[in-house]
């Protein structure tokens, strides 16, 4: 009964916040500056993050962050929710990300992928893989992050949407236009690469 | 399922999506905030400032259509039209020689009419008298006419 009760207050919490957050997109369509305020609140982590991993100078980082929500707020009223709004904002940051690094004309190093047929699985004996101590061994997220950095926007744009954002495939296909088998594949090929280059790391500590 | 969404289902794929989950989420500063906030007061005052200009300028604008399209749909035609009526009208002559001709052959007939026979006579008849009887001079009378 507890849990039923449980499961109804969470439900109802659900819709709450549903139905509060469709009450705040309506003001901000209404460009409403104060809920505007929130809507930044409730956003701007996730979007700096984002941002902050495809556009690797933090202060560029930061000048895009503010474009994004900027335009966000120009064009709140052609908003149609045909999509989530998290999707539009994402969707915004996205074609930014890859104007300013068009503009800087910024390539990365050609990073050889790891061949993703024949890759190697990752064998976790080692404790270090239990996802709860990740956290804190911060050399390792360095290592992650920079091979975030080596990967091509493509790539790397898939990886940051469906495993950080928890955006479905049809999401990202819909925000990047392209089909869904294409966003399975870089998001397979990225995986793959990072997962070669964890593991060298790795192999690398043990060894010391 | 397909082959490659059993790949992406796999330990390590998964191991690595929980890696990439666990990256450390990244704040913004205050003072980027505050720039945001300067900014986006800026864009709504711009907005706000548009939305009053557009609320006085809508009516003048329509005001403006509706007087454009009256004239379109009334005033236009009516001068077309008067226009068309006078191209209507028939052209003047072309001689004034032989309508001042005209003119007085119609009063020599009524002239005629009248010192033959009084009211009554029509000018055509007149007319015909006057080429019976033998004309003796381009003159209007004859002897006859005059009993002498």
């Amino acid at each position: 009964m507890e849990m039923c009760i449980g499961d109804l207050r969470f439900t109802r919490s659900m819709q709450t916040d549903s139905a509060s957050e469709s009450a705040l997109i309506d003001r901000c369509r209404k460009q409403d500056f104060e809920a505007f305020g929130k809507f930044v609140d409730l956003y701007q982590s996730r979007v700096f993050g984002f941002v902050r991993r495809m556009v690797p100078n933090s202060e560029e980082a930061a000048d895009v962050t503010q474009e994004v929500f900027i335009k966000a707020f120009q064009n709140f009223t052609r908003f149609d929710g045909r999509s989530s709004v998290r999707t539009w904002l994402f969707r915004i940051a996205y074609h930014l990300c890859v104007d300013r690094a068009r503009k800087q004309d910024r390539t990365p190093d050609q990073v050889a992928l790891v061949d993703a047929e024949e890759g190697e699985s990752i064998d976790l004996p080692d404790s270090r893989w239990q996802p709860e101590q990740l956290a804190v061994d911060s050399e390792l997220m360095s290592v992650v992050e920079a091979a975030i950095l080596s990967m091509s926007e493509k790539l790397r744009s898939v990886l940051l949407l469906h495993d950080r954002e928890d955006m479905q495939y049809e999401e990202i296909a819909q925000m990047l236009e392209v089909p869904v088998g294409t966003v399975k594949s870089r998001l397979f090929l990225a995986r793959a690469h990072l997962q070669n280059v964890v593991k060298s790391y790795l192999e690398i500590e043990v060894s010391k | 399922m397909s082959e490659l969404d059993g790949k992406l289902a796999s330990s390590s794929q998964q191991t690595v999506a929980r890696l990439v989950k666990a990256l450390p989420e990244e704040t913004p500063s205050m003072l980027w905030r505050s720039t945001l906030n300067e900014a986006l007061l800026a864009q709504s005052t711009r907005a706000q400032r548009k939305r009053l200009i557009w609320r006085f300028a809508r009516p003048t604008v329509g005001l403006s259509l509706a007087c454009v399209l009256a004239v379109a749909v009334f005033v236009l035609p009516v001068s077309r039209h008067s226009q068309a009526g006078l191209r209507d009208t028939p052209p003047a002559v072309s001689s004034p020689d032989s309508l001042a001709a005209g003119l007085f052959q119609i009063h020599r007939d009524d002239v005629r009419a009248v010192d033959l026979a009084g009211t009554g006579l029509n000018p055509i008849e007149a007319t015909d008298e006057q080429s019976k009887a033998p004309a003796t001079s381009q003159d209007d009378y004859s002897e006859s006419d005059l009993d002498l």
